[in-house]
């Protein structure tokens, strides 16, 4: 009983170790869009 | 109708496809065509205006300056900031040498801290309502603690491309430039020195997306799209040169389409080959921030955005009545 009690401790506290190396990494990168435009000149309906 | 009315279409589209994760900006240039003196009643005023209430409508985090921007007076331009056009330059001053606009805007995506910068050209116009003065100058007293508070740099500045070249050269905290130079189309975005450069062409007849995967190292193109790309026409050269083998004609007359077909498959080959060994030894190995971009087309018959459609009736109506509201 104490040991079983004792290696699902270790294994969550590998799992919460990994999540945690994880969720770091994924953090390091973000992502997103620059929608962007310039020189409209004063068209607002643009032709050809 | 098209133009803005499709631009207002496709922003709320892109909003939409990414869960709002996006930067919106324009580098300026966008109320007049030319450069020069347009009072109020002229058709080219009214047509300004228009152009500022769409503006509004669409929701810009910022809004660079450029210098025909000034062609309907400092006054319009003030006017249309209180309506809430998020206008942008650090190097607009008054006479009491007090800036004019806000000289950068902050935007947060997750923890990442944006701090997008205007420029306006010097060379621009001469005033007595305000100076304009030199870029470097001005950024450098204002980048190197911006540097530090912000994780990202992106300038917004309409001027010539060799201009600006030359002005970041000067300053390597800057990691993206719209530009806007009135002489070139749509421009790609290429890197000098580590900044990477892009613009639409005239007559915003195109909106600009640019995709970032930002982790604070140095930029390198996202090889997937291309290589995706590459890997569908590889798949069409080879149906088309079975497709040739197959074929009932006689064997001259295949030789010379074959030998075209066998060419191009070898240099698609060579093509994704070196996409991959720049995934394995770039992306990969170094963890560079990535880039895609594209640009959407907004043709005059494109999609429309009904509110958008309103202003530019009324707005034709003015103009039709010879500037009589």
């Amino acid at each position: 009983m104490k040991y079983s009690s004792l290696v699902i401790l270790n294994l969550l506290f590998w799992l919460c170790f990994c999540c945690s190396v994880f969720s770091v990494a994924a953090a390091a990168e973000v992502k997103f869009s620059i929608l962007y435009s310039a020189n409209v000149n004063g068209e607002l309906e643009p032709c050809g | 109708m098209g133009g803005l009315s499709q631009k207002a279409y496709t922003l709320d589209k892109l909003w939409k496809n990414t869960g709002g994760r996006v930067i919106t900006v324009d580098a300026g240039n966008l109320l007049f065509r030319m450069r020069g003196r347009y009072g109020f009643g002229t058709a080219e005023y009214f047509t300004a205006q228009a152009v500022a209430d769409i503006y509004v409508l669409l929701g810009f985090d910022a809004v660079g300056i450029g210098p025909t921007d000034l062609s309907g007076g400092l006054g319009l331009v003030l006017e249309t900031a209180e309506q809430g056009i998020p206008w942008t330059s650090a190097n607009i001053y008054d006479h009491q040498d007090r800036r004019l606009f806000a000289p950068f805007r902050l935007k947060k995506i997750d923890d990442l801290s944006i701090a997008i910068v205007g420029i306006t050209d010097p060379a621009a116009i001469e005033s007595k309502d305000f100076v304009i003065k030199d870029a470097t100058a001005v950024l450098a007293d204002l980048l190197p603690e911006l540097a530090k508070s912000s994780d990202l740099i992106l300038v917004l500045v309409a001027m010539p491309t060799a201009a600006i070249m030359e002005l970041v050269k000067q300053f390597p905290q800057v990691d993206i430039v719209i530009a806007g130079d009135t002489s070139k189309g749509n421009v790609a975005p290429f890197l000098t020195g580590p900044t990477l450069v892009t613009q639409t062409g005239n007559r915003g007849r195109y909106q600009g997306v640019l995709s970032v995967g930002w982790n604070g190292q140095p930029w390198s193109k996202d090889t997937a799209p291309s290589l995706v790309d590459l890997r569908k026409r590889l798949k069409s050269n080879s149906a088309q040169l079975h497709r040739l083998h197959n074929s009932p004609l006689d064997a001259a007359s295949k030789k010379d389409k074959i030998a075209q077909l066998q060419e191009s498959r070898a240099e698609i080959i060579e093509q994704i080959e070196h996409l991959e060994k720049q995934q394995r030894s770039g992306t990969a190995a170094n963890g560079v921030s990535t880039y895609e971009n594209r640009f959407l087309p907004l043709s005059p018959r494109g999609r429309a955005d009904p509110q958008i459609d309103y202003i530019i009736r009324e707005a034709k109506k003015r103009m039709a009545a010879g500037g009589r509201k």
